[in-house]
């Protein structure tokens, strides 16, 4: 429930209360792009842009992360057994954060937190990062989030969102973890009715300039093969040059890889975003690749989200429509279109 | 006395009717080998085509005098000699076949099969049909094997 | 919850030189803490990672039999940074591993049936694993008749030689050992073709499971014998190699369409496989 306000000149303060108990991640302009880097003031900050360059998925899946240490110092009895590496314990809040970013922390929890087990390093930072998100009023043509269970103001994956109302914020404390930062900033609740109705007018011009529709009822009826084997993929694919920056931007993109890196006796196992896009993904030592050709790496990461995915999960696309591949892609590749092929396929 | 069951258990008669069946055994005899035996050996006259009714056979190759390779095991119901059949120039084997085990055998004179199926066409072709799939079968596995597929 | 990335350390306690080429070497490993030993509970086509530090890890099946206690077993190939890295250890030498990973042949299910093991080249690992636990005095009476064809280029290429003798001599397991060729004149198996062999020696299908673990194109050609002597999908096992890194489902190479070799298999029906797509 929208119950609480705070004026855009008390920012600066709330910003600095924060940064007091969290290590702070906001949107921070940096020449072309706009990324979330960590902050102490308020005026770091940049919520003006559309979404950021890049997702927030760093925040929570960095680039590189070192998992493990070790020693090869033959002499110590330690030499060649790996270590768990102490985590920076200190909460951390994302603040300005989209719904579809959210969205998307949710759905890579059922990829990293399962019955079976559970990746420390995610789980943990999930445990630790409090997300206060920025509902969308101005939507990018790119945008199609309503399409994929998510919107300009969805909540889910939440634990406070911010509406901008010109002059201050309308906020709504969503989880428990949420209310409970709001009420240690001594954030008052305010319920007055004209700011009800400004958050749902501001909510229903947001909705109406989303134009990007793409469907997707069609897709959990196709048989997995007969979409996989669809001629269309090749047409798909052709422009493709693997450069893999669709997966770089994406926020469900999390796939990683694992190597280690040694500076004399010492050294780190480490995890790095890896790329479906990219043949050495696959590559069997024997020489063998599974996907050692483009149209096979181009239509893996498509079936992935649109199909494989949702197939495994039953918890929707693996797609939040934040748009970043659209608008980076080189050669123009349009996920909506692949919505489209795959969706309305028919032998 | 050649056996009615025994011929049916060949793969390359399994496609033959009764009354072929009856007319091959009337030049059909059997030959029996304890291991160890030549039955043939690679460059000599291939007159006989053989099949295997109980027992094992080896085909062996001559890589140098003294250097003798394996090359296929083969069993029950299987058929060696193809050359006496096929092979109308140089009617030579190509491998040795040594029994690894007691073996008996079928065995044909080729001269009197062929003069067989020129009174009965169509058993030829059957016969020969045969002949044809088991070699390019052969043919297929040793392509695979070429590639060193266990590696 | 425990780290599943954190390999538990253990040390080499041997290493056998398996095969003619050199290319092939079994290590016994024993675990450092002998309470990490207790943890490592698997079944028998399971795989686990190998670390070796500063080199990485690798997916290996493992080769000895859970009725095997006290050290683990593993047959490695040398083909790339880790395994060559590993090639030149020696006892003594400390190392990790991690697992036990994936699933495994389904004993439960197919108790009670025949088993017929098919296996070429160096995937005999978890195969072994597979008839050291079936022959297991607990286990036998609970199986069937077990057949096993196992094929290589030439019988120095054969793994566990030794204890291929050793089953060839039982009367409760029927051995049938191929290779491709051999000049060695005290031969005593066979040569020929994994599938050709199949076909001869015709294990009948009734009550029976197929276990299948070798090169794609073995598998490719026994398959259709497989079907031809009568073994439905479900009854024909498999088991599948990828590479991988995290050995958990979670790092997202090793997806057959929705399904994880790592996890989900590697071991999975030819129905299974089947209704996936065929990128393997």
């Amino acid at each position: 429930m929208v119950d609480r306000v705070i004026k855009k000149t008390e920012l600066a303060d709330f910003v600095a209360r924060l940064v007091e108990k969290y290590r702070v991640y906001a949107p921070v302009r940096e020449q072309q792009t706009t990324n979330f880097r960590e902050i102490s003031t308020a005026d770091q900050v940049d919520l003006s842009g559309a979404n950021t360059t890049l997702s927030p998925k760093s925040l929570i899946l960095p680039q590189s992360e070192t998992m493990f240490e070790f020693s090869l110092d033959r002499t110590s009895e330690k030499a060649g057994i790996l270590y768990e590496i102490e985590l920076d314990p200190l909460p951390r809040l994302i603040f300005g954060i989209r719904p579809c970013d959210a969205k998307a922390f949710e759905l890579l929890d059922l990829n990293f937190s399962t019955p079976s087990h559970q990746d420390p390093w995610w789980a943990r930072r999930r445990q630790i990062t409090t997300l206060v998100g920025l509902g969308c009023n101005t939507p990018c043509p790119t945008c199609f989030c309503t399409s994929v269970g998510c919107g300009p103001f969805a909540t889910e994956g939440l634990d406070v969102l911010l509406i901008d109302l010109d002059k201050e914020f309308a906020i709504q404390g969503i989880t428990e973890k949420g209310q409970r930062l709001l009420d240690d900033m001594d954030i008052k609740a305010e319920a007055s009715a004209t700011k009800k109705e400004a958050v749902s007018a501001q909510q229903s011009s947001s909705l109406q300039s989303i134009k990007s529709v793409v469907p997707t009822e069609g897709l959990q009826d196709h048989e997995v093969n007969a979409l996989f084997n669809a001629e269309f993929w090749d047409k798909v694919q052709f422009a493709c040059i693997n450069c893999g920056v669709c997966t770089f931007v994406c926020p469900t993109c999390w796939c990683f890889d694992i190597q280690d890196e040694v500076l004399k006796n010492n050294g780190l196992r480490l995890r790095n975003w890896d790329s479906c896009m990219f043949p050495l993904f696959t590559l069997h030592g024997s020489g063998h690749n599974p996907r050692g050709q483009k149209l096979q790496r181009v239509r893996q990461r498509f079936m992935h989200k649109l199909k494989y995915f949702p197939d495994k999960y039953h918890n929707g696309v693996a797609c939040v429509g934040c748009g970043r591949c659209v608008q980076q892609c080189p050669v123009n590749i349009d996920i909506r279109q692949v919505f489209l092929l795959m969706n309305n396929f028919k032998i | 006395m050649v056996e009615l069951e025994d011929m049916k258990s060949i793969i390359l008669l399994s496609h033959l009717t009764d009354s072929m069946l009856h007319n091959l055994a009337e030049i059909t005899l059997t030959a029996e080998y304890k291991a160890g035996d030549y039955i043939f050996k690679e460059g000599t006259y291939a007159r006989y085509l053989y099949a295997i009714i109980h027992g094992k056979v080896g085909l062996e190759l001559e890589k140098t005098a003294n250097n003798v390779i394996l090359i296929d095991t083969v069993g029950r119901g299987r058929t060696i000699g193809f050359s006496a059949l096929v092979d109308t120039e140089q009617k030579k084997y190509t491998t040795h076949a040594r029994a690894l085990a007691d073996t008996k055998l079928f065995v044909w004179d080729a001269t009197e099969l062929e003069m067989l199926f020129y009174k009965d066409y169509e058993m030829g072709y059957l016969f020969m049909k045969r002949i044809a799939k088991i070699a390019k079968t052969r043919l297929t596995i040793r392509n695979v094997q070429f590639l060193d597929i266990y590696v | 919850m425990e780290n599943p990335y954190l390999p538990f350390p253990v040390k080499i306690d041997s290493v056998i030189t398996e095969t003619e080429d050199r290319n092939l070497k079994t290590f016994k490993l024993v675990f450092l803490n002998s309470a990490d030993g207790e943890k490592f509970v698997h079944q028998a086509g399971q795989f686990a990672e190998l670390s070796i530090a500063g080199k990485g890890e690798i997916p290996i099946g493992i080769a000895s039999s859970p009725t095997e206690h006290g050290h683990l077993l593993f047959t490695v190939n040398r083909v790339g940074v880790v395994t060559r890295a590993l090639h030149q250890m020696t006892a003594g030498d400390v190392i990790g591993v991690r697992g036990p990973l994936g699933n495994w042949y389904p004993w439960e299910q197919m108790e009670g049936s025949n088993v017929v093991v098919i296996g070429g080249g160096f995937a005999f690992t978890t195969l072994r694993a597979s008839i050291v636990y079936l022959l297991h005095p607990e286990n036998r009476s609970r199986f069937g008749d077990i057949t096993v064809i196992y094929g290589a280029r030439s019988p120095g290429m054969l793994l566990y030689r030794d204890e291929l003798v050793e089953w060839n001599e039982r009367d409760d397991i029927q051995m049938h050992i191929t290779v491709d060729a051999t000049d060695d004149p005290n031969w005593k198996f066979d040569v020929g073709f994994v599938p050709t062999v199949t076909q001869e020696k015709a294990p009948s299908a009734k009550d029976s499971y197929a276990v299948v673990c070798g090169p794609p194109i073995m598998i490719k050609f026994t398959l259709p014998i497989l079907k031809e002597l009568g073994f439905p999908d479900e009854r024909i096992i498999m088991s599948l190699e990828m590479r991988m890194k995290c050995g958990i489902g979670m790092c997202g190479r090793c997806n057959i369409g929705s399904e994880y070799v790592c996890k989900d298999g590697p071991v999975f029906s030819l129905a299974q496989l089947s209704g996936l797509p065929g990128e393997y």
